[in-house]
């Protein structure tokens, strides 16, 4: 499941919890009394524990262990005596006339039920604060947000690469199994971003579910594929070692944590932070499969970016500043800005094949532009003829510490044919029906434009065909238009946005220090941005 | 409210987690300790009237018109002395309750400042709620506030009447304020008020051999406490 947490996460969580917890119940809080000598025979010697005895000398006595004569009027005991100027005087058995007593002080300590109160709610918020982190979705939205019905967290976003008018994209996600009820299937729409979203329309795809143990899968060719037997790669490598030395001990450690985290889709990956010198730089993975499942194969790869390309596209904006609706505007003519190739440097997924003999056969690209939604891509694999290759062993080739990995299968695939398109059927806003909205969801030549904070639900009639179960997919079009920040406007810089559109890897070269020096608390940096200032 | 005043509320709040008393690393006892402990609280008193700090020290007696305070004497601190391993010169100041515009004592260590201190750091992380932060935030707002409060203005605190007094007018005191100017006897080394025989110049603070940030665990002579540092 893509949105459970991760076992890493789930443990840090308790970690953090039981921590938490643990500290709150070693905080106490102390009760302390000052009593007349006369109040002396109301306390129990059991009640009220260490007592402290001052005198009218200015000395006090600590006694743990008390009991109160009556018949003498004195106080008998075992403890320290300190003098005025608090130096100890004797240690041992002790007893003082209650003449000489001034005050009796009472000390109970009790466990903080304020701090306890502090701990379980920190608790919560910082079981809140992973989970946010780990699942940025489910807290922040970005682009038009989808959720299920009974989902806490959205399954999908729309368009996350469409910034523009001229940049206007249709868009397919995969929304998982789905179970129907009553014939109809409802799907909510938010803008949970300070953007303006204008959404042309919202259709889903829907295939009858595949059997236990098989999936249906958007491949990279448009086609849809159904997918079994699965396989997750029993080595994975940084390095290729088949045609090198074997790893040392460290790294084959290191790289069996990769396997295990990409043997499903669930939220564990596989990163590596972005290069030192150049953000540019490219990075080989090795994946091998102990054997692949005959027939048809298909490699699955499941994946989101890290920030890099929010981090290029938010600088970008700032040495826009104040002429970011100038610049956007030049896009919209369709000059510089599109044809910069910043998009093909930082690149997608590259996938090739072993051919057997130490080199290696492209098969292929997946990838898509958004650091919120991990995307699952079914490539078909075919060799051209004549060509040999070894289906067990693959090299993902892409931009140092853009991608993160969350899930590499080897499968047998069929053609699934083709989708069921179901459209929306009625839409309420959060006034009630909305007729109008529908209406511009199902006009080609019109669209839906929301703003930040606003909801639309869309009801699907499902047809009987599809079962009680299907699988879906989302297919949205539309773009989006972020909303500047004041912050950004103090960073306008022409000359530097100039460079990244005309030479872009230099440009990229020379943001390369201040990403790595962000990169680590990038994610909560990101996040916060959103919510300082529109 | 403008989501533009947030970092502003927000740096209020982590303020509101330094606030209270600038009480020395490892000065106070913890809760359990303090049980058997001879010595008085931290206490800082501030102006009435301009707002200046006092004085800042141990809390040695309170009385009905006057608190003492055992503090190091900054002015006769010769340069050096304080790395030398001397003693450091003390002394004991008198504040006048007419003087004290508001008065703070921590008994031990953790309690209310730490919740405070962690009600703080919480409401900071809300940063990384997302919409979630709707509910959070009002949520560590009122909990840091509640906590804030309760350190500055709760039992352990005194403040001035906000009514001038006047002794013409008995309408004007403040049974309340009086009740905790007594009630901070508790934290005092003398719960009594000061002994009448006793030689102020011969009362030392606790922890007057280094001042703060200098204090070398291993050379405390001082009995009754310190176990804070080994």
């Amino acid at each position: 499941m893509p949105h459970l947490l991760s076992i890493r996460l789930l443990r840090w969580t308790c970690a953090i919890l039981v921590t938490i917890g643990m500290s709150a119940c070693t905080m106490h809080t102390i009760d302390r009394d000052l009593l007349a000598p006369t109040y002396l025979h109301d306390l129990r010697p059991a009640d009220a524990g260490t007592i402290k005895v001052h005198l009218r000398d200015g000395s006090v006595l600590v006694l743990p262990t008390w009991t109160y004569d009556e018949s003498t009027d004195e106080i008998r005991g075992s403890g320290e005596h300190w003098d005025a100027l608090r130096r100890e005087k004797t240690d041992g058995p002790i007893s003082v006339s209650m003449d000489e007593v001034v005050l009796i002080e009472t000390n109970r300590v009790l466990r903080s039920q304020r701090l306890v109160a502090v701990a379980i709610l920190g608790g919560i918020s910082t079981a809140l604060t992973i989970h946010c982190l780990s699942q940025p979705k489910a807290c922040f939205g970005s682009c038009p947000t989808f959720y299920l019905e009974g989902d806490d967290v959205p399954r999908a976003e729309g368009f996350s690469s469409s910034i523009a008018p001229s940049l206007e994209r249709t868009d397919v996600d995969d929304l998982g199994e789905h179970r129907i009820t009553g014939g109809r299937l409802l799907l909510t729409m938010r803008n949970e971003a300070l953007e303006t979203h204008v959404v042309r329309h919202v259709d889903l795809l829907a295939f009858p579910a595949a059997e236990r143990g098989a999936e249906i899968l958007a491949g990279t060719d448009g086609r849809y594929y159904r997918a079994a037997d699965a396989t997750p790669p029993g080595d994975c490598s940084g390095r290729d070692w088949a045609s090198e030395s074997v790893a040392p001990p460290s790294v084959q450690e290191a790289e069996l944590a990769w396997c295990r985290a990409l043997a499903a889709k669930d939220g564990d990956w596989r990163s590596v932070p972005a290069d030192s010198v150049d953000l540019t730089t490219k990075e080989d993975f090795f994946v091998t499969f102990d054997a692949a499942p005959a027939g048809s194969l298909g490699l699955v790869v499941s994946a989101r970016q890290s920030l890099l390309t929010t981090y290029v596209f938010y600088q970008t904006l700032t040495w826009m500043g104040t002429q970011a609706g100038t610049w956007l505007a030049a896009l919209e003519r369709g000059d510089t800005i599109r044809e910069s190739p910043l998009g093909t440097i930082l690149g997608r997924i590259e996938i090739a094949v072993s051919d057997t003999r130490g080199g290696w056969i492209p098969v292929g690209t997946c990838g898509e532009t958004g650091p919120l939604a991990t995307d699952t891509w079914c490539l078909p694999l075919s060799p051209p003829p004549g060509v040999v290759w070894d289906p067990t062993h693959f090299r993902l080739r892409s931009t140092r510490g853009l991608y993160r990995l969350d899930r590499v299968a080897l499968a047998r695939i069929e053609d699934a044919g083709s989708p069921i398109r179901l459209q929306p059927t009625q839409v309420w806003s959060e006034t009630g029906a909305d007729p109008d909205a529908l209406a511009e969801l199902l006009d080609p030549l019109d669209a839906l434009v929301t703003v930040a904070g606003t909801s639309h639900t869309l009801e699907f009639d499902v047809p009987p065909e599809l079962g009680s179960r299907c699988s879906l997919f989302l297919e949205s079009r539309g773009y989006y238009l972020e909303w500047m920040r004041r912050e950004w406007e103090e960073g306008e810089d022409p000359q530097k946005l100039l460079q990244l559109l005309w030479q872009p890897r230099a440009a990229l070269r020379a943001m390369t220090a201040d990403y790595k020096r962000n990169e680590a608390g990038m994610e909560s940096m990101f996040w916060a941005s959103r919510y300082v200032a529109p | 409210m403008s989501l533009r005043r947030l970092p502003t509320i927000l740096a209020g709040v982590i303020l509101a987690g330094c606030a209270g008393t600038n009480t020395p690393y490892g000065w106070l006892p913890s809760a359990d300790e303090a049980r058997t402990d001879v010595w008085g609280g931290w206490v800082e008193v501030w102006a009435d009237a301009n707002g200046d700090r006092l004085a800042r020290g141990e809390l040695l007696a309170i009385s009905m018109d006057t608190i003492y305070v055992a503090e190091t004497d900054w002015d006769r601190l010769e340069p050096g002395a304080a790395f030398s391993g001397q003693p450091l010169p003390f002394r004991v100041r008198a504040v006048s309750q007419k003087q004290a515009g508001r008065v703070i004592v921590r008994g031990y260590s953790g309690g209310q400042h730490t919740a405070t201190n962690l009600s703080a750091l919480f409401t900071v992380s809300v940063f990384t709620h997302g919409w979630y932060a709707l509910i959070s935030l009002p949520v560590w707002l009122s909990t840091t506030f509640v906590m804030y409060r309760d350190e500055t203005q709760g039992e352990n605190t005194y403040r001035t009447p906000k009514r001038a007094k006047s002794i013409f007018d008995e309408s004007v005191s403040d049974p309340e304020a009086e009740e905790r100017w007594r009630g901070l006897r508790r934290w005092a080394r003398y719960p009594q008020g000061l002994p009448h025989d006793i030689d102020r110049d011969t009362i030392h603070p606790y922890l007057h051999r280094y001042p703060t940030g200098f204090v070398d665990p291993d050379s405390l002579d001082i009995p009754g406490r310190g176990r804070d540092f080994r």
